[in-house]
């Protein structure tokens, strides 16, 4: 691990280099784009440089934006910039990523971009060099990167999860792309389950297990749409850049349970037909490792050993449960609901 | 005979590629195509002759399989990937060419930090005051 030292020697505290940080981005003209949100309690403030990315960032977690004062309990920085800002230019040269941690904070960087943690001021920071095109699909990878780091200092865990239930309980629901998470949690919402996310989840890192909602919007995929009418119209058109080729549904904060007893973990299949959908235990080892691969790979921590570690402990003794799905969608959500009413 | 290693290793095996966690210490593991094919195989529980002889039947095989077989069984227990077991051997699941997507390679590869960082002292010309990033400015 790296230490950042002066010229006589000494260590600096990372927490410093960040103050540093902010002068030198003072003294750039960036006009910072803000809003703040309130998630588990807590209030928020993102800024941005571009406002684009902002106004895509608000969409995600659009019924979590407020209009309070006070003292945010994190800062958010994004902006574009290059890692020659941040390291001396000989360094930025080599292949690699070069990172340094202290009791005040993290510093990782790598040729394409930064991630930086000032734990004693909690502000995150994160910059990239600008793309050539627009590249919407980023700045969702780009939020919830900050909001992961963000989570490790306030004993939160955001794992790559849909979470619905029933009656304050609920299930984490993990699956492999196109096996069905999505639109299984999304047709729960729409049958008046408890709702928590449809891919990703804030879970309390101690304690009893909850989820809790951190972004606001739904995603279907076009050709499960006119399987789910109840969803109404999209509130985008669904050939926005941003939208990554699904269809994007803001949803009305109440709409979502603040937070819920998580007692399974469920893995979605598909079924071969509208029979009735079932549900059996099985191993852990394929739910766990779909779930910490993509919660640690989405937020690029994939190298994060005790990001890692903690997921694992965190989650170790939750029963896993396959369940078999109808191609009717509207068996899903009930035989979910019975199980978790019986079960849990 | 071995088997998957459940008392600290959760593992899957997804589009033909094997990942493998530590869940005791966080450190995660992946392998060739190679090395999926033969880890599935193992942790289904075909003894190593079977798996041995499956890829001898893979066209161009190296002289050397048995060998770097070996080899390749030996990090897997030292890594505690996978343990010995008891029991009659199991069906072996086949390895086909599907398997050769980088060659006749049996690697176990351990994903950490550790092996990305540039391991160099950053000392610089500095602010001999505010310490770096400040830049002793010209």
């Amino acid at each position: 691990m790296e230490k950042i030292t002066n010229r006589a020697g000494e260590k600096v505290p990372l927490t410093q280099v960040f103050q540093a940080l902010d002068r030198r981005l003072a003294r750039r003209p960036i006009v910072w784009e803000t809003f703040r949100i309130r998630v588990c309690g807590r209030l928020l403030e993102l800024c941005f440089e571009d406002r684009d990315m902002r106004d895509a960032a608000m969409r995600s977690v659009q019924s979590h934006v407020v209009q309070e004062a006070g003292t945010p309990d994190a800062v958010f920085f994004y902006w574009y910039g290059v890692s020659t800002e941040i390291l001396p230019e000989e360094m930025t040269q080599r292949p690699g990523v070069w990172e340094s941690r202290d009791d005040t904070g993290l510093l990782k960087v790598s040729e394409a971009q930064m991630y930086g943690v000032d734990t004693v001021r909690r502000h995150f920071y994160f910059t990239r060099q600008k793309p050539d095109t627009v590249d919407y699909a980023v700045y969702g990878h780009t939020l919830v990167g900050l909001v992961s780091r963000w989570a490790s200092e306030s004993d939160l865990i955001l794992l790559h999860a849909a979470a619905v239930g029933a009656g304050g309980k609920g299930v984490l629901v993990v699956g492999r792309g196109g096996s069905g998470k999505s639109t299984f949690s999304v047709s729960c919402m729409t049958e008046g389950m408890d709702f928590v996310s449809d891919d990703y989840t804030l879970i309390s890192a101690s304690g009893s297990l909850r989820a809790m909602p951190i972004y606001t919007t739904v995603a279907v995929n076009p050709d499960m749409y006119a399987r789910l009418p109840s969803l109404g119209e999209p509130s985008v058109p669904p050939d926005a850049e941003w939208c990554n080729g699904k269809l994007q549904f803001f949803i009305p904060g109440e709409r979502f349970a603040p937070e819920l007893e998580i007692g399974a973990v469920v893995m979605p299949v598909i079924g071969p037909d509208d029979g009735e959908p079932a549900i059996r235990p099985i191993a852990p080892g394929a739910a766990m490792v779909q779930m910490l691969h993509t919660s640690a790979i989405q937020v690029s921590r994939n190298r994060d050993a005790a990001l890692v570690r903690q997921m694992a402990q965190r989650l170790s003794g939750l029963p896993v449960y396959e369940m078999r799905m109808s191609r009717d969608l509207k068996k899903n959500p009930a035989a979910l609901r019975r199980f978790i009413e019986k079960e849990l | 005979m071995y088997k998957l290693n459940e008392q600290k290793m959760f593992y899957d095996m997804a589009e033909g590629q094997a990942i493998v966690i530590n869940f005791t210490t966080g450190m995660y593991y992946g392998t060739s195509s190679l090395g999926s094919a033969v880890l599935d195989a193992l942790v289904a529980g075909a003894e190593p002759a079977q798996i041995l002889t499956a890829v001898q039947a893979l066209p161009d095989c190296p002289a050397d399989m048995a060998e770097q077989l070996d080899a390749f069984i030996a990090a897997l227990l030292e890594k505690e990937i996978i343990v010995a077991a008891e029991g009659g051997a199991a069906a072996m699941p086949e390895i086909g060419a599907a398997s050769l997507q980088d060659g006749f390679v049996l690697s176990v590869d351990e994903f950490s930090e550790v092996q990305d960082l540039i391991l160099a002292d950053p000392v610089h010309d500095v602010d001999v005051e505010m310490g770096w990033p400040i830049l002793n400015e010209q």
